[in-house]
This record gives structure tokens, C-alpha cells and sequence, in this order.
């Protein structure tokens, strides 16, 4: 147990690993969770921030600038060239629709003579659903305006605006089903989760690798095989002293998040978050794996540390844990199917399945691939043991020999 | 001074923590970049098709309106893939049925009268913008749209019946036409990807701090024995220090030139044709690095090893905040820059971000600019801090 012992000694002996691996990057996911709203269930979408520039000032243009802002989170933005990039640049609002001078009079004069209908300018910062949502119930509006402005020639624009107005109520009636019994979990704890991916994979990493590469220089090594304890049993004293790492820092990363967003989880089956955690405690075997890899192959601390950054960046965006697989295209979603990460954010999603989740069959599968994948990582960080051992008994072989020969 | 300048250049580009760190890393990960989000350029932006269940319950023909808009939604044109692909069932529970099986994306109900409802899958579990939020969206659009153009259609034809008489009436329930063009008031036409290039170009800023820490760490003699037994030399300690901190930063420099021109010219991203503005941009930001590094590096009680960690940590945890981690990173860094806009200005990272998206945002340099005066700033509060840990240091372990 000695071994053991000076390995936890060793890992406890450097505390700021610990404050800054498993603490402060444990954090960065608890920013992410608390930065995202549960969209409430009768909303199917989120509002954008809208603003709306009325340059023209007639009765269509108000009609339409009191529809879209009261369908959007209104925001002020001024008409000058600058303040609309400031808007776009600081994303204070996600659409803006620029209504041109004199468009109430035109689009009147078009519909009427079965012109081409005038357009309005938007400026948008970022595409999203929310903002093609905002194009079409422009077009709504303007569409049955149209239709209004054709059917009531002799009235005056003021009535076509109010009748679009009323037509205009009668938007479609939507629910959000609740497929399960319980409610939803909760997108921050699931946020959370997936953004552990990388978090927990780098102080899994750096930590056991540090405890590993100590034991694994060659001074050391070649003390502790000088040393009457058996080397099968230096490995495996080495290796529980890095599973007890492991599970510091799961217990770390899980407990945290079930802290702070045990309050959203209230009526989840304890089923779903059982599998969610055990679904982390997988991947933190990789996170392990690919430690005791990283050990193996370096033992400077900075290179361990990029390796592991590196890795757990590549695999966290290529996972899908950052940005959604399905925009990003078949040849990448193809790739993605090489990496841990995968499978990790695939046992969440069957773990959090609203129609059912849990242990279900779907999240052994995929915990069993992110253990295979941590079996054969370790796989190859033992292989390079070997290779270690090997060479440094070729050393000794030449190094002891001369001794050896007898006198002459 | 110029033998620990040239000598402390050679030093820094023969470490190989720094060539991984400083010039490897930005160049693998905007490899990545580049691979994943060529996909989600505009362009390549297709919608698949929509699977919605439809439960018909109306009576005396009145669903016939609702059915033409379906089936006219559900044809392909010219061999693309239709926009729907309505799967009618008899019942509501058949339709939850494939709701739940994740076969359809949502139910619609016609009732006795004609008129629809939409029950939506829940959506927990979206990574930002996903596909799925896309297809509810649109598919409450479509059926939004059939609505108000119906309520107008029969309040027409119960109020003003002659209008009928007008075949460009008729014609017009059902026509569609596009009244929104995007304009670009920007200087370069938005695409959301670039900003990830930008936010890693800080993350490669703040890296590149490694290469300070390091140089300033050799001249520290209770960090390194290097800079124990330097201690004993005959050159002052301020000429030293301006040797290592000028050498940092021309290699710091030179990393993130490195980086930008891969990302810049092989890569393509653009940057607002704004190149010699960009290297100003990355000069100063080396300088920011430089005094970060010097920063970290003049900490007393922390081991070399261990002061990369806290480098690493505070780069990390900053380029969250500046978009680094995908979209609900990007998101984060958006909310936190509006909602506490000293916290952004604080961030070197978030302002080596903003750099670049100023050159490509606005048509102007005079944010440019701005964002290089809070650089500046920053640097001179961790030169200041630095100078103040480095100055009249006891070393008393020696």
C-alpha cells in the first residue's frame, strides 16, 4: 500500500491542480448550465429580440410594426448606421426590420395594380429559427394585408390595417406534448453534462497523468524496480491510486451539478439522473484511460496539459457537445462516430429521452462503446509501458554487463 | 541586453511546451473549425423533410382547405425533397404514438370545422440551433399561415362577398409572396462561424502568455536554477528582464502571424479586408500576452509546472466568455458582453475577440481603435502588477 499511499500523497501535494482542473473548470459548465432557460412548455420557440424602424410612418407600417413587436421581445434600437451595428455586434437585437420610406403608400399602389409588391429591408445578426420565424410573420401579415388592400378598394388603409389586425388573432393553436409522465429535464443540467465532457476529461487527464509521470520518470522507476516490491503490484498500486483520482473528480463534477440544479430536477425519475451520472462516471473512465495514456508518453506537466486541452477540445466540438451535429454535415457527423464524446452525448440524450428515459437499452449501448473506447486508449498507453520497460532494460543490460565480465 | 534578447528567443522556440501551445494549438483547432462550419455555411443551409402526423377529424368536407395546403407542401418539385411528409392517422393516441417513438416531429388536428392544431415534441436537449428547433419552427409557420390567411378569406366572403368578383382576390388567399430582403449593414455580410476564429485567436493570445511565463521565469531565481545562477551574472536584472519580456513578445508575435495567416490565407476566413489593421491587432494583443505571461510568471511560492496550470485555467475559463466552446458558449459571451459590459472589457480574451469582429462588423476603424485603447490598458495593469511582485524580491531560500 505504500505505493498507493505516496501516489495520493503526490496528487493531494499538489493542490492547485486540483483548485484549477477540478474546481475552477467545473465552473466554466456551471456557467454554461445557468445560461440557458428552460423554454417554457407551452413555448415551442423563443422570442427574439426584435426592432423594428419605421422610416415610413403610415398606417400599414405602424399596423405591422405593433404585429411583429408584439410577436417578438421589443427591443429600441436608433436609426443611424452605427447604433444598427452596435445592435448586430453586441446582439442586443436579432432581427431588425427596416420599413423604407413611403412603403405604405407604395405596397397600396402595387396590390392594387398587381405590380410587383415592394420589400422591406432586415438586418439580421445571426441566422437562426427564430429569425426565419420573424421573416414569415412579416410575410403573414403583409400577405393578407395584400389581400385586404385587393378586397376593400374604396376603404381607406386604416380599415385593411384593422381587419389584418383581426385576422391576424387567429394564430394556430400550439401545445408542447409532454410524452413522458415526469417533466422534461431540465436543459442546464443537461448543458452541464455535456460540457463535462471536456472538463472532466482534462482534470481526470492532467491530474492522473501528473501522479503517473512522477512514478514514471526514469530515476524513479529505476529505484522502485531496485526495490523488493513486485512490479505487477507498483502498476496496480499506481493505477487505484488513480481510479481514487477518477472518482474524486466525478463525484466532484456530478455533485456539483446535482447541487445546483437539483432544484430543476424536482419530479425527474431517479432512474434518469442515475444514468446520467453513471453515463458521466463512463466517460470519466476514458477521461482516465487517456490520462494514464498522456502519462505515459510525456512527463512534462505543460505538454500534458495541451495534449489533454487539445484532445478534449477536438473531441467535445467533434462530439457534438457544442454545436449540433445535424447542421454541421454528413461528413462530420461520419467523423464524429470516432470519438468518445459521441457516445457520451448520445447516452445523455437516450438517458433524458422524454418518452422514456433511464437505463434503457440505448444507454447501455453507448456506454459500452465509451468503455470500449477507454479500454482500448489504455490499451495503447500500456503498450508504450511495455516499450518504456523494454528499453530501459535494454539500458541496464548494457549498462551492468561490463560489470559482469569476470576479471581477466 | 541583446545577448538575452537573441539568447532568450533562442531558448523560448526550442521549448516544446511553447510550440504546442503557441503555434500548434490554434492551427489544429481552426483546422477543425474550418472543417465542421464549412457545413453550416448559408449556402449549404438545406431544410430535410418534415415528418408531421395528421389526425383529420373534420366534418362535411370543411378539412378539403387544410388538405390542399398538405398535399401542395408534400409534393417535390423538380426531384427535391418535399417540405412535408404528412403521415395521416385516425386517432389522436396513433399520433402520439409516433410523436413518442420520435417518428414525427409534431401532430396536427384538424377539427370538425377545418381548423388545425399543432402538438409539438418537447425540445430539451438542443445544442443552440438545432435542426429539430428549425422543423417545429417552420411547421408552426405553415400551419400559423393557413390560419390567418383562412380568418381573412371568410371574413372576406362573409363581409364583402363582392369582392369575389375580383379574380386577383381569390387569387391572393392563397398566394405567397417574400416581402423581406437581408440587408448587410455591416461591413462584411455576417456569418456567425467567423466569430469562433476570432474567439480562438484570443484563446491563442492568452496562450501565447506561456511564452512570457517562461522567459520571465528564467530570470526568476527562486523559480528556476536557471535563474538562480543568472542572478550571479554581471548584467543587471532590468536589462535582463526587458531582454526576456522584448523577446517574449516578438515570438508571441510572430505565433499568433503564424496562426493568422494560416487562418487568414489558407484557410479563407475573412476578416473584413482589413490585414494590416488585423496585425496591429495581433501586435498588441502579444503585448497584452506578454504582460500577462510576466504576470504569472513573477508570482512568488508557485512552481514553474504549476504556474502553466494557472495559465491554463485562466485561458480557459476567459475564452468561455468569449465564445471559444460552440454555440451556447457564443450565446453566453453575447448575454454576459450586454448584460455586464465591464465584464467584457475586463476580459482580454472576449477584447482580442472583439478586435476582429470590429475590422469585420463596422464600416469604421474608430471601435478598432477603442478595443486596442482597453488592450493597451490591460497590459499596463499587468506590466504594473508585474514590476510591482518582481521589485524588491527576498529571496530567501537562496
Amino acid at each position: 500500500m505504500q505505493v498507493f499511499k505516496a501516489a495520493l500523497k503526490t496528487f493531494f501535494r499538489h493542490p492547485i491542480y486540483l483548485l484549477i482542473y477540478v474546481v475552477w473548470l467545473s465552473c466554466m459548465g456551471l456557467f454554461m448550465g445557468m445560461s440557458v432557460n428552460d423554454v417554457q412548455s407551452e413555448e415551442y420557440v423563443q422570442r427574439p429580440n426584435v426592432a423594428v424602424i419605421d422610416r415610413d410612418g403610415g398606417q400599414l407600417s405602424a399596423g405591422l410594426k405593433a404585429f411583429v413587436l408584439g410577436n417578438s421581445v421589443p427591443v429600441e434600437v436608433d436609426d443611424t448606421e452605427r447604433a444598427l451595428q452596435d445592435a448586430v455586434m453586441q446582439e442586443r437585437a436579432h432581427y431588425i426590420v427596416i420599413i423604407p420610406e413611403g412603403f405604405s403608400t407604395s405596397f397600396a399602389q402595387a396590390a392594387a395594380e398587381g405590380k410587383t409588391m415592394p420589400v422591406l429591408q432586415t438586418v439580421v445578426s445571426t441566422q437562426s429559427a427564430e429569425v426565419t420565424m420573424m421573416d414569415n410573420l412579416v410575410d403573414e401579415y403583409l400577405n393578407v394585408a395584400r389581400t385586404y388592400t385587393l378586397a376593400l378598394p374604396d376603404a381607406g388603409q386604416d380599415q385593411v390595417v384593422t381587419r389584418t389586425d383581426a385576422a391576424m388573432e387567429h394564430a394556430v393553436d400550439v401545445s408542447v406534448v409532454q410524452i413522458a409522465e415526469a417533466p422534461p429535464v431540465s436543459n442546464s443540467f443537461l448543458l452541464y453534462l455535456q460540457f463535462a465532457s471536456y472538463t472532466i476529461l482534462l482534470s481526470i487527464a492532467v491530474c492522473s497523468a501528473v501522479v503517473m509521470s512522477r512514478f514514471g520518470r526514469e530515476e524513479t522507476r529505476r529505484r522502485i524496480g531496485s526495490s523488493p516490491i513486485p512490479q505487477a503490484s507498483v502498476n496496480l498500486q499506481i493505477a487505484a491510486a488513480c481510479f481514487v483520482i477518477m472518482l474524486v473528480c466525478w463525484a466532484f463534477v456530478a455533485g456539483l451539478g446535482l447541487a445546483v440544479f437539483g432544484g430543476k430536477l424536482v419530479g425527474v425519475g431517479t432512474d434518469v439522473i442515475a444514468a446520467a451520472i453513471v453515463s458521466l462516471f463512463c466517460y470519466s473512465l476514458f477521461g482516465l484511460a487517456f490520462g494514464f495514456l498522456v502519462g505515459q508518453v510525456t512527463s512534462n506537466e505543460l505538454v500534458m496539459n495541451a495534449a489533454s486541452n487539445i484532445t478534449g477540445l477536438i473531441i467535445s466540438f467533434l462530439g457534438g457537445v457544442w454545436v449540433s451535429l445535424d447542421l454541421v454535415g454528413e461528413p462530420i457527423a461520419t467523423i464524429a462516430k470516432f470519438t468518445p464524446t459521441y457516445y457520451y452525448n448520445e447516452a445523455l440524450h437516450a438517458a433524458f429521452d422524454a418518452a422514456g428515459g433511464g437505463f434503457t437499452p440505448q444507454v447501455f449501448a453507448n456506454l459500452g462503446i465509451v468503455c470500449l473506447f477507454a479500454l482500448a486508449v489504455f490499451a495503447a498507453g500500456m503498450a508504450i509501458s511495455r516499450w518504456k520497460v523494454g528499453r530501459m532494460g535494454a539500458w541496464n543490460a548494457s549498462s551492468t554487463k561490463p560489470s559482469l565480465q569476470p576479471a581477466a | 541586453m541583446w545577448n538575452t534578447f537573441k539568447y532568450t528567443v533562442l531558448s523560448i522556440t526550442r521549448e516544446r511546451s511553447v510550440v504546442v501551445w503557441v503555434i500548434l494549438f490554434p492551427l489544429i483547432l481552426s483546422t477543425l473549425f474550418n472543417v465542421m462550419f464549412k457545413g453550416m455555411d448559408d449556402t449549404a443551409f438545406s431544410l430535410p423533410t418534415i415528418s408531421v402526423a395528421v389526425v383529420d377529424q373534420s366534418q362535411n368536407g370543411a378539412g378539403e382547405a387544410f388538405g390542399a395546403t398538405m398535399d401542395a407542401l408534400s409534393e417535390s418539385d423538380d426531384g427535391e425533397d418535399a417540405l412535408l411528409a404528412p403521415v395521416y392517422v385516425k386517432t389522436a393516441d396513433e399520433a402520439y404514438e409516433k410523436l413518442k417513438a420520435g417518428e414525427t416531429v409534431g401532430t396536427i388536428t384538424v377539427d370538425a370545422d377545418g381548423w388545425p392544431s399543432l402538438q409539438l415534441s418537447p425540445g430539451a436537449g438542443d445544442v443552440g440551433v438545432s435542426m429539430e428547433q428549425v422543423k417545429r419552427t417552420v411547421l408552426a409557420d405553415i400551419v400559423d399561415d393557413f390560419c390567418r390567411s383562412r380568418a381573412a378569406a371568410e371574413d372576406i366572403i362573409e363581409n364583402d362577398p363582392a369582392a369575389l368578383a375580383n379574380p386577383g382576390v381569390v387569387e391572393s388567399f392563397s398566394a405567397r409572396d417574400d416581402y423581406t430582403s437581408e440587408l448587410s449593414i455591416t461591413h462584411s455580410k455576417t456569418k456567425e462561424y467567423v466569430r469562433y476564429f476570432y474567439a480562438l485567436l484570443g484563446f491563442a493570445a492568452l496562450m501565447a502568455a506561456m511564452v512570457g511565463l517562461n522567459a520571465v521565469g528564467a530570470i526568476q531565481p527562486n523559480i528556476s536554477p536557471l535563474g538562480a545562477r543568472r542572478a550571479l551574472s554581471g548584467t543587471s536584472r532590468a536589462k535582463m528582464l526587458a531582454g526576456a519580456i522584448a523577446a517574449s513578445w516578438v515570438v508571441s508575435f510572430a505565433a499568433l502571424l503564424v496562426a493568422f495567416v494560416y487562418i487568414r490565407f489558407v484557410l479563407g476566413v475573412e476578416f473584413g479586408d482589413r490585414d494590416g489593421a488585423c496585425v496591429l491587432g495581433l501586435a498588441v494583443a502579444a503585448l497584452m500576452s506578454t504582460s500577462l505571461g510576466a504576470l504569472i510568471g513573477a508570482m512568488p511560492a508557485i512552481p514553474l509546472s504549476a504556474k502553466g496550470g494557472v495559465l491554463t485555467g485562466i485561458t480557459c475559463l476567459l475564452s468561455l466568455f468569449a465564445g471559444l466552446y460552440g454555440t451556447p458558449a457564443l450565446r453566453l459571451a453575447d448575454q454576459v458582453a450586454h448584460d455586464a459590459p465591464w465584464a467584457a472589457a475586463i476580459n482580454p480574451a472576449k477584447q482580442v475577440t472583439d478586435l476582429f469582429y470590429s475590422l469585420y462588423v463596422y464600416t469604421d476603424l474608430e471601435p478598432f481603435f477603442q478595443t486596442i485603447g482597453v488592450l493597451v490598458a490591460i497590459t499596463a495593469i499587468f506590466a504594473l502588477a508585474a514590476a510591482l511582485l518582481m521589485r524588491r524580491q527576498r529571496y530567501a531560500s537562496l
